[in-house]
């Protein structure tokens, strides 16, 4: 949950508002996904690589 | 921080495995990044190493971790007592104290221990600190140390004669002083860092490091322990500023409970005395500033429950910070909390929340959907055009690749530039991780080259990539203005089918494919990057586009793809993007036939095709609706220097059917025009 100090610095009232915020790191849940072993291999473009998707 | 499981043993009950420990305290707040086993004595130790974030100084101490702990697993805390110390002025014809600063130094606690017996500290005492991380030296250091890590108070220990005038001033180093402290060092201070000095020198740089010149030593008969606050920020910038770092700066510059400085000193006077290290001098010295005593922070249950999306009664949220050490009083539907003097991190009712969802357990708030109603977004035009492009290469057979936004200014060496004037203006980055990643990129042919050649040597015969990317070009040097962010395509090829003109046919697919139905125009052109000769300036309508052509055979050596032929282009993709018409319009298919007439010329080679077509165009007139070069020739029957360049045009009108002699009339028109504007004749 975003802190009341954070909303108020961007001129959102905390007492009208709430936020909430979320990340996750893109390469990782690809790879998750994929089942991947080594983040590196989306960064060399390997050809034998980028066929499978 | 470094925290041995029996010395945290002795504060708090854990029945449970390091492991399991360490897995709730981390689901509580108090990450563990890892459980160290050392071999101590033939004993298998168990340190567990919490990571601890900045806003909590707290835990910084091993009472505060065990504080943690019987929060997490709801088991009873007992803290080391401290005896109340006798108030006496015994201490006062030892030492005095004075505060100049009280700003910088809020509290100064003080007191004297004598009779001194320096000797190494007990093997307990000595164990504890060593898997803690800290040395032991003697059981004067090793108790102000073991003070610290256990209730997160730095102390410091002077040797009492080595100051003079018996008097300890706090004040701010004066212009052009300078300490040699404990490390050997000469240290230069400037005129906003605190001191702790006696009436003729600097003595320490407060809450950072010590000075040599009242180090405890063998020799040592009386101590003078302190035991104080310093402002955080000043610490802080001091610490930075010598370049040093200790145990102690590191607490200081968090913050430091301001109620700690005299448990702290008090506990530290009764181990010395215990464990035989000297004897008390009764009485203590504490300059205090006036504080408020306890902070009240007033929040609702309703509050607490919706940002948390839990349904917890006011009983079970006072039970919860109870754990914590934040007492409750109850005001109708709110609480009012009292903040103890150890959590300054506790500002509002959010930060009340947080301690109730952490303790309670973020993995038992219930799941639930987003139930409000949201704007639903979509993609920008702009994006859907790069989508298309994208699908456009795709489908001609291209691979997406994604290379990195940092470069080396090395590269351009590499892809032909000559020398350092020459290259591209480009931003360097401060702190680089390396030279590697040490400029932003300008261009994007050294990183296609780079992808090439790794597939190369991997063994890849035919290789087609793209990458839609930005490129950074700075508008000057040194930065005045944020730099211009391009977005560019760049493709390329190698193996099969990689020659200028089915390259050249890619660009016009692609041109087509996005809705730019003007003709692209090309002109000869020179980059250091690309074979002289083979290489386009791409224009369409007014707007420059890019270069494209075959890579230089040396910058292909360059990155070890010797004598293999490149195909690469590089275009400016915000500016055909610009050019993409808003709307497609759709044009009536035509009513009437066509009439087709081929045409040979022979033209001198200079000549480039653009400037024939356009000739063409221009003669014919609107008439004109189709023309298509299907033939080169040179060789036999053609003059050397010549070429013989075959065309089909399509002649329509709108409004009829052409007449033959309507055709020849224009067609005549334009054989005169060519020979007469370009020297280009009818082949015979």
């Amino acid at each position: 949950m975003v802190h009341p100090k954070v909303l108020r610095g961007c001129g959102i009232d905390p007492d009208e508002y709430s936020g909430f915020a979320f990340g996750m790191g893109v390469d990782r849940i690809t790879n998750l996904k994929y089942g991947i072993d080594d983040i590196r291999l989306l960064f060399e473009n390997d050809i034998r690589f980028l066929k499978q998707f | 921080m470094h925290v041995p499981l029996e010395w945290l043993k002795d504060y708090v009950n854990i029945d449970i495995p390091a492991s399991r420990l360490a897995e709730l305290m981390t689901m509580s707040g108090s990450k563990v990044e890892a459980i160290h086993k050392i071999n101590i004595d033939s004993y298998e130790e168990e340190v567990i190493e919490f990571e601890i974030t900045s806003n909590r100084p707290d835990c910084l101490s091993i009472t505060g971790i065990a504080r943690e702990v019987s929060a997490t697993l709801k088991t009873s805390l007992k803290l080391p007592e401290i005896p109340d110390s006798l108030n006496s002025n015994d201490i006062d014809s030892f030492v005095k104290v004075s505060v100049l600063d009280s700003q910088l130094c809020p509290r100064y606690c003080a007191r004297v221990i004598k009779d001194i017996n320096i000797k190494p500290s007990p093997e307990w005492m000595q164990k504890r600190l060593t898997l803690a991380g800290i040395r032991p030296i003697n059981n004067v250091v090793d108790i102000t140390n073991y003070v610290m890590l256990e209730t997160g108070q730095p102390m410091h220990a002077f040797d009492l004669d080595c100051l003079f005038g018996k008097t300890v001033l706090v004040r701010k180093a004066y212009e052009n002083e300078r300490i040699e402290t404990l490390d050997g060092k000469l240290r230069e201070l400037t005129t906003d860092m605190l001191v702790i000095a006696d009436m003729d020198k600097a003595i320490g740089i407060a809450g950072v490091m010590g000075g040599a010149n009242s180090e405890v030593t063998e020799a040592t008969k009386c101590i003078l322990l302190e035991s104080a606050k310093f402002n955080q920020t000043s610490i802080r910038l001091t610490s930075k500023a010598l370049g040093l770092r200790s145990d102690a700066s590191n607490r200081f510059e968090k913050g430091i409970d301001i109620e700690l400085s005299k448990k702290a000193i008090e506990r530290c006077a009764y181990l010395m005395q215990e464990l035989g290290a000297g004897a008390i001098v009764e009485g203590l010295i504490d300059a205090c500033i006036d504080y408020c005593g306890n902070r009240t922070v007033r929040v609702d249950c309703d509050r607490i429950n919706s940002l948390l999306g839990l349904n917890l009664s006011q009983v079970q949220i006072e039970q919860i910070l109870s754990l914590l050490g934040i007492e409750i009083k109850m005001n109708d539907g709110s609480i009012d909390a009292i903040i103890p003097s150890f959590r300054a991190d506790i500002e509002g009712s959010a930060d009340l929340a947080e301690e109730v969802a952490r303790i309670y357990g973020y993995d038992k708030i219930p799941l639930s959907t987003l139930g409000v109603s949201s704007v639903r977004g979509s993609k920008t035009r702009h994006q859907k055009l790069f989508d298309l492009v994208k699908d456009i290469l795709v489908g001609a057979c291209f691979y997406e690749t994604s290379t990195y936004s940092f470069s080396n200014p090395r590269v351009y060496a590499s892809i032909g530039f000559s020398s350092p004037e020459n290259y591209p203006l480009s931003i360097a980055i401060l702190n680089p991780l390396g030279e590697d990643q040490s400029i932003m990129r300008t261009t994007m042919i050294p990183n296609l080259l780079e992808v090439l050649s790794r597939n190369y040597a991997r063994g890849q015969q035919n290789a087609k990539i793209f990458e839609i990317a930005k490129a950074f070009l700075p508008m000057r040097l040194p930065l005045k203005e944020l730099p211009v962010e391009r977005s560019v395509l760049s493709f390329a090829t190698y193996g099969d089918g990689a020659d200028f003109f089915a390259f050249k046919g890619i660009i016009e697919l692609l041109m087509l494919e996005i809705g730019l139905c003007k003709n692209v125009s090309h002109a000869p052109f020179t980059h250091p990057a690309f074979h002289p000769g083979k290489t386009a300036f791409v224009g369409y309508d007014g707007q420059e586009l890019g270069v494209f052509g075959e890579i230089h055979p040396s910058v292909g050596t360059n990155y070890g793809m010797n004598g293999l032929r490149i195909m690469m282009a590089e275009l400016d993709l915000d500016a055909i993007l610009s050019k993409v018409p808003i709307h497609r319009r759709y044009a009536a298919l035509p009513k009437y036939p066509a009439v087709k007439r081929d045409i040979a010329v022979t033209a001198d080679k200079k000549i480039p095709v653009e400037s024939i077509d356009r000739l063409i165009r221009e003669l014919a007139g609107d008439l004109l609706v189709e023309i298509e070069l299907f033939d080169i020739y040179e060789g036999a029957q053609i003059p050397k220097g010549y070429r013989s360049l075959a065309y089909s045009l399509s002649y329509r009108a709108a409004d009829r059917t052409l007449r033959d002699d309507e055709v020849n009339q224009i067609h005549l028109k334009v054989t005169e025009g060519l020979d007469l504007k370009l020297g280009a004749k009818l082949r015979q």
